[in-house]
């Protein structure tokens, strides 16, 4: 039951960051101007290292947030897990109200919930991004970063359950850090293959995003909400 | 207040790398996008000031004469994110 709860958990939580459009909508920036300097060959290698960047941010700040939970939390016997557990529902049932109303912006087109200048400097930083490996892994990491707004309580549920996840072998937790760590990554590789497999241009890929925009919005939303009334249900009250 | 300066060639770079980015032929697309600044500029010469919206709204009013897709992606470029 308890590993049951525990895959389930992480499974929503996969939805929650698979639904989140920032990455993606970087990547399509990124592909879109990469495409119009390099060959379709080359610009798919170039994506390949922002895929990698933004991975390994993830990895990263996951690292981090097993690090101070670990360390400096779960041992801590000042510490009242359960108290732990409704601060971190209670932040993802307020996300995801603000991410019902306010993650894209009124009107339109899929602008979302960031400041216009800042959105403006990363497109700016996703257009000039498309030559050096090395500035496309920066990229990607970057986006790692804006992203981590709304996916930081996410990615602290994803460690506390890897964390607890009972089992004898001890090969399944960084088993299950690894498949999550790729399998957040869907919407990227998503976008990716209908760049290059499907040979869609941005045209087509923001017409498809603002038809589907409110389909998204309720996905996210509920799939946070989702996540905190699992939280109270499986880990406080059971 | 702030205040631009109407750059052909920059708008002219900038039309033909979205259009290189779309997957448009080279030649075709230097054609109309040589097309559409000039009329673009036709069009302003007569106003004394112009908007960054009024450019804006006439370049893609062109561009929809010969790529739907181009106009859409140069209208919607700070609208992504």
């Amino acid at each position: 039951m308890s590993v049951l709860t525990s895959l389930g958990i992480l499974t929503l939580a996969l939805f929650a960051c698979g639904f989140l459009r920032l990455v993606p909508s970087i990547f399509a920036i990124f592909y879109h101007y990469a495409s119009a300097k390099n060959s379709r060959d080359n610009t798919l290698k170039l994506s390949g290292f922002f895929v990698v960047g933004h991975m390994m941010m993830t990895m990263v700040i996951l690292f981090l947030i097993y690090f101070i939970l670990y360390h400096f939390l779960l041992d801590n016997p000042l510490l009242n897990v359960n108290i732990f557990y409704w601060v971190i529902a209670g932040i993802l049932a307020l996300f995801s109200l603000f991410l019902f109303f306010f993650y894209y912006r009124r009107g339109k087109g899929t602008r979302l919930f960031l400041g216009r200048k800042m959105a403006k400097n990363i497109s700016l930083r996703a257009r000039n991004a498309s030559k050096k490996p090395s500035d496309v892994f920066a990229l990607g990491m970057t986006a790692g970063i804006f992203e981590l707004i709304f996916a930081l309580p996410v990615y602290v549920v994803v460690i506390l359950e890897i964390i607890n996840f009972e089992s004898d072998n001890i090969l399944y937790q960084p088993l299950l850090f690894f498949t999550f760590v790729i399998l957040s990554m869907a919407s990227t590789f998503a976008m990716r293959g209908q760049f290059y497999r499907k040979r869609k241009n941005l045209a087509e890929i923001h017409r498809a995003q603002i038809k589907n925009r409110t389909f998204y919005r309720i996905m996210l939303s509920a799939s946070f909400l989702l996540l905190a009334v699992f939280i109270v249900s499986f880990r406080i009250f059971s | 207040m702030t205040t631009f300066t109407f750059d052909e060639k920059l708008l002219t770079r900038d039309l033909k790398t979205e259009a290189r980015a779309l997957g448009i032929p080279v030649g075709a697309a230097n054609i109309f996008v040589e097309k559409t600044v000039s009329a673009t500029r036709n069009k302003l010469k007569k106003k004394k000031i112009i908007t960054k919206r009024d450019l804006e709204r006439t370049v893609v009013a062109e561009l929809k004469k010969y790529n739907a897709d181009l106009a859409y992606v140069y209208q919607n470029r700070d609208k992504i994110i």
